[in-house]
């Protein structure tokens, strides 16, 4: 393949290698053609080393797809896994990060391990598609292993995903990842998975990315919302659905507290986008758990969240500020780093939730690159921000909201 | 007092709701091995643990975050009692194992990275157990009662023995079923925070009634005396040897273990034993719950046992839930109202029974309470209660007692006092409650009816004056607003004929006694039919035909008619679907009792079955009475615009009757006007009423809704109408209702042939 040559700058390089030849690299592209961003950011991400065994890659939703991923593979090697997703924005370190369209990051070294599962025709087999998307952990006999998962943010029941990838990975592995994004449309969302002689573009799919290492692999998880106000009772709901808070029709008390007036129900979107900046907190065990509400039914005046919320449970408005969110970026890394166990990350992974990146501006997105880059020193990095975050460390559950993940490789 | 930030109370109450959904989701399902998946994905989900699995007869039948490892797997098998295993993958795990029901080797096991489970956290594995093993056995029951209905096809021989065993089964799958559906119902009541009293009511009233109603207490050791036993919900009265009972509560206490009392006790209901399980609080043995067990087989005292046991848990959650020792010695008080309790009132009463006092008792239920309730909310609601109670308590002597012991119930126990002084007490209590009350900065009007009792012989209990008050209190809300009734036998036996017909009517429902029958609508220019209108018949096996005045409007003062009205819109509109393969233009009128309107999972039963059915919306039409309206005039509206959303047509039922106001026509989507036969009848002997049909029919017309003459009973009166304009019409002179094959009949007579007269007519029965 030779349809353009690159240039010659690949500022976007940053690499590092262990001492048992593994290495990890990150890359970006500003190119507005879509094969040479991927081509670019490849080549950027490889930055001259050994054959990649795995390259990920995280385009914006309205790059041309096909043509990104034929770039891509035109600077992978002749055995390299490939997949990815669509996002909102993807995450590479040190640029700006609204001046790029895709960002790419590669595994090197024989001592790495990987396989890619693909579930399809999601909708109703959501439990076995999560197995199903695990399964390439069996094949990979590592010390250390870690699923990312990459699924489509139009599957409704992605709790039910995650249940079913921690069915087959068990609690020994890691889940990570999050729901592919797009600009707010919900339904230009897609998926990648393939190898160097060919990628497919999937919707309604989960993508699952197993990875084996010899050294451990750290993950956080936080979200840097704080409790606002009284908290409210749950006093009916029904799954998704919460018809009341404190006895008021849920709809009116979410108005009233956030003080939004009927107008904001009007238009198409409009409820749905002012209600991602108003997140619920839910008072579990060990903290609360952030819940957004995802839609409104005028007839019973009740809500619908991204997870449902019990009876008699207590909830929290949660407020953030650019500060907080920060901090919750902060946070997630140095959880990363603490769970490593003293292992010299090599690379970052990172899945953050795509209404933190809207609340934090372009400001707040260079203070959070500078938070990774200040806690990770010289280690690349790349991801990209999603409408639902996967992290699975403890416990047995894994799906999370407005979160932010990051997951250090030793 | 906890505030909600407590982290402990939070966390606590985290594992409550958790075992709420945990109970839940394992009695949806009917497969063995699903609900042991589901039960180790959601112990570990709740738990927020990493590993779960369960272990019967020695086989680890299901396991969660072990992805399938033979020798992790091993290792859970043999846990036992240890505290942690080591896992390879995943180091030191914390483990908690709970037994599936006393005397067996199975095991629910729990284990989390990290931390520990804490004492109510493993409480809450223990619960789990408890209901997993409740749930296993109902299915194993179930798969029994199949397996030998399936043998029993085969062979037919020894067929009075199989029946009588595959009853006992049948029995048994019930049993399992009512007792998984009240522990359910317990467990929603603590996740709601519903008052304690009111759950531990609910917990050994649930325990008395699947104990063969023998009698339940639960027994509570007060902290601050030292052995001293206090019963805080059940009926003591029906213990007969109170000391006994007590006896065992304090060695189940004192051993913290179940405990069976050896002296066998012969009744004349059959041999029977004291049995106690104790409840805690927390780590704390806080008391402990006896019940008077058959001793009939060593394998149904050990399943009652079982059962005992897992009442006792409940009880313990909800204490635990209460959580502080304040919470547990209100058990005895309302919280809303601050007063004694149905419990607490009870015992005073039997202590005034006991010292042979001419007490009294008067039974006070609100009017109108739930309307003010339900327009001005739940906190508004509860202020009113609490008002109430201070405006009864000041019309009362300082050795009287008032207590609340229902939603609007409250009752006034009058010391040493003759009956006409009492009455005098009751009626001044109405004249109080009938002034308005500030509630919400608004005016609220409601007012009370009494019933008055004194005790009429030696034998009388203290629930027998509760409960007389109870039946003169029904009398005097019979009467009309704001009266007071004093209790006279006869009215015993009036409230026994009509529990008795509620009882012969819930059976009629759910044995499928009860039919529709279709009269026909007709196009009144044409004398086609248009549609019919479903009437419910109900042949009782005991007492014949009964006619629908008596059964519907006591099916209406009970929930029943919400039931039966959903039977009667499956049915009916089943009936339409087949109908209109031949009838494609048929529509459906079917009669919505006000109660049935106002629940909220009407509108989606509504759009349900026709959705299964596939008929269109537009070929339903739903006849309200005014009466739903004024009733409840906003739920009413909601409920209408709903169903109008739907594409269903609203009719009013017997237009003219009530309040027949022209800003309720206005006000709700409505489509169509039935005229009251009182009018049909009269229009051609009496000028008003026939200016009383014009002026309705003329007005449908003005707001272009359809009028329908009911009750049309002879030809002059069809005149009547035609001339008149009314384009549609029901009664006698065009039908009488019809079974549905006599209906049937009657569409395909009048499709084949032109109709020019109508059917002779037939004396006309009541209908609703």
């Amino acid at each position: 393949m030779s349809r353009t040559s690159l240039p010659s700058d690949l500022a976007g390089t940053v690499a590092t290698t262990s001492p048992d030849g593994r290495w990890f690299g990150a890359g970006r592209s500003v190119a507005t053609d879509a094969f040479t961003a991927g081509a670019e950011a490849t080549a950027a991400a490889v930055a001259g080393r050994p054959e990649p065994g795995l390259i990920l890659v995280f385009a914006r939703d309205h790059v041309d797809m096909q043509p990104l991923l034929d770039g891509v593979r035109s600077r992978a090697g002749r055995n390299t896994k490939i997949a990815g997703c669509s996002t909102i924005e993807p995450m590479a370190a040190s640029a700006d990060p609204a001046g790029f369209s895709v960002s790419v990051v590669a595994f090197g070294g024989d001592e790495f391990g990987y396989e890619i599962e693909v579930a399809r025709d999601v909708e109703g087999n959501e439990r076995a598609a999560g197995g199903l998307a695990a399964a390439g952990l069996a094949r990979l006999s590592h010390a250390h292993k870690v699923l990312v998962l990459l699924i489509d943010a139009t599957l409704t029941d992605n709790v039910e995903i995650v249940r079913g990838a921690y069915g087959t990975a068990g609690a020994a592995v890691p889940l990570v990842g999050g729901l592919s994004s797009d600009d707010w449309q919900f339904n230009r969302t897609c998926q990648f998975a393939g190898d160097s002689s060919g990628v497919e573009i999937y919707k309604d799919a989960v993508v699952g990315v197993a990875i084996g290492s010899p050294q451990p692999i750290g993950l956080g998880v936080a979200h840097g919302w704080r409790r606002s106000g009284d908290p409210m009772v749950v006093t009916d709901s029904d799954g998704l659905k919460v018809y009341e808070f404190d006895n008021e029709p849920a709809l009116d008390v979410f108005l009233a507290r956030v003080g939004l007036d009927e107008s904001v129900l009007t238009g198409s979107d409009s409820f749905r986008l002012a209600a991602l900046e108003y997140p619920l907190g839910v008072a579990t065990r060990s903290g609360e758990e952030i819940r957004v509400i995802q839609g409104v039914d005028l007839a019973d005046r009740s809500v619908w969240c991204s997870a449902g919320i019990p009876q008699g449970g207590l909830a929290w408005l949660m407020e953030g500020d650019l500060d907080s969110l920060v901090a919750g970026s902060t946070e997630s890394c140095q959880q990363a780093v603490r769970t490593l166990g003293g292992a010299t990350p090599i690379g970052l992974l990172t899945f953050d939730c795509a209404v933190r990146r809207r609340e934090l501006g372009p400001a707040g997105v260079r203070r959070e690159f500078a938070e990774i880059e200040r806690i990770f020193p010289g280690v690349p990095f790349g991801g990209f921000y999603s409408y639902g975050e996967i992290a699975r460390y403890r416990g047995a559950t894994g799906m999370h909201h407005l979160t932010m993940v990051s997951l250090a490789l030793g | 007092m906890r505030s909600a930030d407590d982290p402990s109370l939070v966390t606590h109450h985290w594992s409550t709701l958790q075992l709420t959904e945990f109970c839940a989701v394992l009695t949806g399902s009917a497969d063995e091995d699903e609900v042991l998946r589901l039960a180790v994905e959601r112990a570990s989900e709740a738990l927020e643990a990493e590993i779960a699995a369960v272990v019967i007869e020695g086989e680890v039948r299901a396991h969660w975050g072990l992805a399938g490892d033979a020798a992790e797997t091993e290792t859970l098998r043999t846990i036992g009692s240890a505290r942690s295993v080591r896992l390879a993958g995943l180091g030191e795990v914390h483990t908690f194992a709970a037994r599936l029901g006393r005397g067996t080797g199975d095991f629910l096991v729990v284990g989390r990275l990290d931390l520990a489970l804490a004492g109510p956290e493993r409480q809450t594995v223990q619960a789990m157990a408890q209901l997993l093993s409740l749930v296993l056995r109902n299915l194993r029951a179930l798969t029994a009662e199949r397996s030998l209905r399936e043998e029993q096809q085969v062979l037919l021989r020894d067929k009075e023995r199989e029946a009588a065993e595959r009853l006992a089964l049948l029995e048994e799958v019930r049993n399992r079923q009512r007792l998984l559906e009240q522990l359910l119902t317990i467990q929603q009541a603590v996740a709601a925070r519903h008052p304690l009293a009111q759950v531990l009511d609910a917990v050994t009233a649930g325990a008395a009634e699947l104990l063969n109603h023998r009698p339940v207490l639960l027994v509570l050791a007060d902290s601050s005396t030292a052995r001293s036993l206090t019963v805080v919900s059940g009926d003591l009265a029906a213990v007969a040897d109170h000391e006994a009972a007590l006896k065992v509560a304090g060695r189940s206490i004192a051993t913290g273990s179940h405990v069976s009392d050896d002296a066998v006790l012969t009744t004349p209901a059959g041999r029977t034993r004291l049995t106690a399980a104790p409840v805690s609080v927390g780590h704390e043995i806080a008391g402990s719950l006896v019940a008077v067990l058959d001793d009939a087989g060593a394998d149904r005292f050990a399943e009652q046992q079982d059962l005992l046991v897992a009442f006792a848990q409940q009880a313990s959650l909800a204490l635990t839930d209460a959580r502080t020792v304040e919470a547990v010695t209100q058990a005895q008080h309302d919280p809303v109202t601050g007063l004694p309790n149905r419990t607490l009132f009870l015992q005073r009463l039997r202590e005034a029974l006991a010292e042979r006092r001419d007490d009294i008792v008067l039974f006070i239920d609100l009017d109108r309470f739930k309307s003010v309730n339900d327009s001005l909310g739940h906190r508004a609601g509860d202020a009113l209660l609490a008002a109430v109670s201070r405006r009864i308590a000041q019309r009362l002597r300082a050795e009287d007692m008032a207590a609340r012991i229902g939603g609007d119930e409250f009752a006034v126990l009058l010391r040493d006092i003759t009956l006409d002084d009492a009455v005098r007490v009751a009626e001044s209590l109405v004249e109080s409650l009938r002034q308005p009350f500030r509630i919400a900065a608004r005016d609220a009007l409601i007012g009370a009816s009494v019933g008055v009792s004194a005790r009429n012989s030696a034998d009388d209990t203290a629930d027998d004056l509760l409960s007389n008050a109870d039946v003169a209190m029904y009398t005097a809300k019979k009467r009309g607003a704001s009266q007071v009734v004093v209790f006279e036998p006869q009215m015993l036996a009036e409230t026994v004929e009509r529990l008795d017909l509620v009882a012969d009517l819930q059976r009629a429902l759910q044995q499928g006694d009860l039919r529709l029958h279709y009269q026909p609508l007709v196009d009144l220019r044409s004398l086609r039919p248009v549609g019919v209108e479903a009437l419910m018949r109900w042949t009782c096996p005991r007492r014949g035909v009964v006619p629908p005045d008596e059964f519907i409007g006591i099916a209406e003062e009970s929930d029943l008619i919400v039931d039966m009205g959903l039977w009667a819109l499956r049915e009916g509109v089943r009936q339409l679907a087949r109908w209109r393969r031949d009838f494609p233009g048929l529509g459906l009128n079917l009669n919505i009792a006000p109660r049935q309107l106002l629940d909220r999972d009407f509108v989606s039963h509504v759009a349900d079955t026709l959705l299964i059915e596939g008929v269109p919306a537009a070929a339903l039409t739903l006849e309200l009475t005014e009466t739903a309206m004024i009733r409840d005039p906003e739920m009413a509206g909601h409920q209408m615009t709903r169903l109008k959303d739907l594409g269903l047509r609203v009719a009013i039922d017997d237009f003219g009757t009530g309040y027949s106001s022209l800003s309720y026509l206005r006000r709700f989507p409505v489509d169509e006007l039935k005229i009251d036969r009182s009018f049909i009848n009269a229009m051609n002997r009496s000028a008003e009423d026939l200016a009383l049909v014009r002026t309705v029919i003329d007005l449908a017309e003005a707001l272009r809704l359809q009028t329908v003459a009911e009750g049309i009973e002879d030809a002059d009166q069809l005149a009547t109408l035609r001339t008149l304009g009314c384009r549609i019409g029901q009664g006698y002179h065009l039908s009488r209702p019809l079974v549905p094959t006599a209906a049937a009949e009657y569409l395909h007579a009048a499709q084949d042939t032109p109709r020019e007269a109508p059917t002779s007519p037939r004396p006309q029965p009541a209908r609703r």
